[in-house]
């Protein structure tokens, strides 16, 4: 038995540095449903789909990290045309649009499967091998790219939201479609770009998949999850809780996989994400709706 | 009308046992319990506005119930089969009070969250046998007609169940949720128990449904079991016939398992064309099969 005090370091540590990439998945899956009220449950696969996407023009570049100049317009343009489809349904019918995304999903899946085959592959660059010193707790580098991948994404994100003319027209038409329709903003235009941005978003969090896990078609529902564990603890819309939220489930993962297994590691996340729905519905910054 | 419909089909479903051709009883054993679910979670959402995707737990539960009664406790298999609804019961109050206090799409993901800790423990439960899954071994060589009865005694009890509910003092206060909450609340219908209530009922008969498939498929493998393609077949089977109706989920379980069947060979194609059909469906005629002939034909639903 370790001492006491290095185990809880090191749980924080590498609780904190997989939370980051926590954040990051449910980032994508947060916006989404802040921005159009709907929850996209093909998330998991679309991250999935964007690290097969990785795995294709790696292969013709070489490296994964260029490979993202092909993939995030291509999955730009993905988002944007999912939303055209889901736009014809979206002020109709919330438990139809549900049902629409989840079978996308489950379309998506077997196209991979038909396409990939169910082999589990892995794009990490020998270069990212092996682990870092950090305080005295060997982390590794792959786990630190995504970190700082995640931190970067979260800055540009506020920051396009907060400068840019799309950012700012987004966050009207999420706060008051109507109003924002007064001032000369066509709700359904702007979330065909919203959805393309947190479709990009995607595409980072898949090539941070990627490069970190084994990852095969049907390893979206697991990262569902997590997005909808962010989104549940740091309440809906609200960038800091997601933020945090991805926080407190890496670390209540690493927290069980450390004492009690690492097979029942995910069990440990899903059932912090009960807690939070028992004793606070509305999330760490949200809103009572 | 739709009563004398449905009296109508399921003496024709009882008659065609004496056909005993082992495929289509084979066949119509699968519609059935396609017919006992389906039905139930398009009551649900129907009725009381609970879109659930986590009825997969309840088949999966329903088969590891059967398959332990089975193995370790050497119990005959019907009462295996009740075994499974209680177990899924037990599951429902269990998992209910911080369910019951998420809304809408919340809910549903809510449920699926559910669906997938329980599916996460009997991949690692060693009592289980883990991921290997388990067999049922006194489900092997059970006569086809049997089972055939099995599944049709559950699929008529799930129709009558929501029959009589929908007639009953409880049906008229499940309706006026389903239709306006704040005002039900405010003429003193506690919508908390009665949203549990139907979530309770369509978890027993999902239970049983599930110990009864694992009669005919005596093997229970976790990620069979507890897939969400389960819930995706039950929210097919509804809104292709007509959710909201009695007889659609018939109609609708007839179609997917021809679907499951024609398409056999080729087990990745088939969940495609499925969803590809139900997002058809839901974009071009949202009533669905029965629901637009009745709608057409004035047909008085219950």
């Amino acid at each position: 038995m370790p001492d006491p005090l290095v185990l809880l370091s090191s749980i924080l540590i590498e609780g904190i540095i997989l939370g980051g990439f926590y954040s990051l998945v449910g980032l994508g899956f947060s916006q989404i449903f802040g921005i159009m009220r709907v929850m996209n449950l093909a998330h998991g696969d679309f991250i999935i789909l964007a690290s097969y996407l990785f795995a294709l023009f790696a292969q013709v570049l070489t490296n994964p990290f260029l490979a993202f100049i092909v993939v995030a317009p291509l999955m730009f343009m993905i988002g944007y045309l999912y939303q055209n489809v889901l736009n014809k349904m979206i002020y109709k019918d919330s438990s139809a649009i549900l049902l629409i995304t989840i079978c996308f999903g489950v379309a998506l899946e077997n196209i991979l499967l038909l396409i990939f085959t169910p082999n589990p592959r892995n794009l990490c660059p020998s270069y990212l091998l092996g682990g870092i010193d950090l305080l005295g707790v060997s982390v590794r580098k792959s786990l630190l790219v995504a970190f700082s991948g995640s931190i970067a994404t979260f800055v540009l994100l506020f920051l396009f939201f907060k400068r840019t003319y799309i950012g700012k027209a987004i966050i009207a038409a999420s706060d008051d479609r109507l109003t924002a329709m007064l001032m000369g903003i066509n709700p359904p235009k702007i979330y065909r770009y919203g959805m393309g941005i947190c479709m990009v978003i995607a595409a980072v969090t898949g090539l941070m998949v990627a490069i970190n896990y084994l990852f095969d078609p049907s390893a979206g529902t697991s990262y569902l999850m997590i997005a909808f564990g962010t989104l549940v603890i740091g309440g809906i819309g609200s960038l800091l809780g997601t933020f945090l939220g991805g926080f407190v489930l890496g670390i209540s993962q690493t927290l069980t996989a450390n004492l009690i297994g690492t097979s029942y590691q995910l069990v440990g996340g899903y059932i912090i994400i009960l807690i939070f729905m028992l004793l606070r519905p509305q999330g760490l910054f949200g809103r009572k709706e | 009308m739709e009563k004398n419909i449905l009296i109508a089909i399921f003496i024709l479903f009882a008659l065609l046992s004496l056909l005993s051709d082992p495929f289509w009883s084979a066949f119509f054993s699968l519609v059935f319990i396609y017919i006992a679910c389906s039905e139930m979670w398009s009551f649900m959402i129907s009725k009381v506005n609970l879109l659930s995707l986590g009825q997969q737990a309840f088949i999966g539960l329903g088969g590891y119930t059967l398959a332990v009664s089975s193995v370790y406790y050497d119990l005959p298999i019907p009462f295996g089969i009740l075994m499974s609804a209680c177990v899924a019961g037990i599951f429902t109050i269990l998992e209910l009070p911080p369910l019951l206090r998420l809304r809408g799409i919340y809910f549903a993901v809510g449920s699926w969250l559910f669906s997938e800790i329980i599916h996460l423990i009997f991949i690692n439960w060693e009592f289980v046998h883990a991921g290997r899954g388990m067999a049922v071994p006194k489900a092997y060589g059970m006569s086809p007609t049997i089972t055939y009865f099995m599944a049709l005694c559950v699929a008529i009890i799930s129709v009558s169940v929501i029959y009589f509910l929908s007639k009953s003092k409880t049906g008229l206060a499940l309706r006026s949720i389903g239709e306006n909450e704040m005002t039900a609340l405010s003429i003193g219908i506690n919508s908390f128990k009665y949203r549990g209530f139907c979530f309770f009922i369509a978890s027993l008969i999902t239970g049983l449904a599930g110990g009864v498939y694992y009669t005919m498929r005596p093997y229970v493998i976790p990620w069979e079991a507890f897939g969400i393609q389960w819930t995706i077949g039950f929210a097919f089977a509804s809104i292709i016939g007509g959710s909201g109706t009695l007889l659609g989920p018939v109609i609708g379980s007839i179609i997917h398992v021809s679907l499951i069947h024609a398409l056999a060979g080729f087990t990745i194609i088939a969940p495609l064309i499925d969803v590809i059909v139900v997002i058809i469906v839901l974009f071009v005629f949202p009533k669905g099969i029965w629901g637009t002939i009745a709608e057409k034909m004035r047909f008085k639903l219950t």
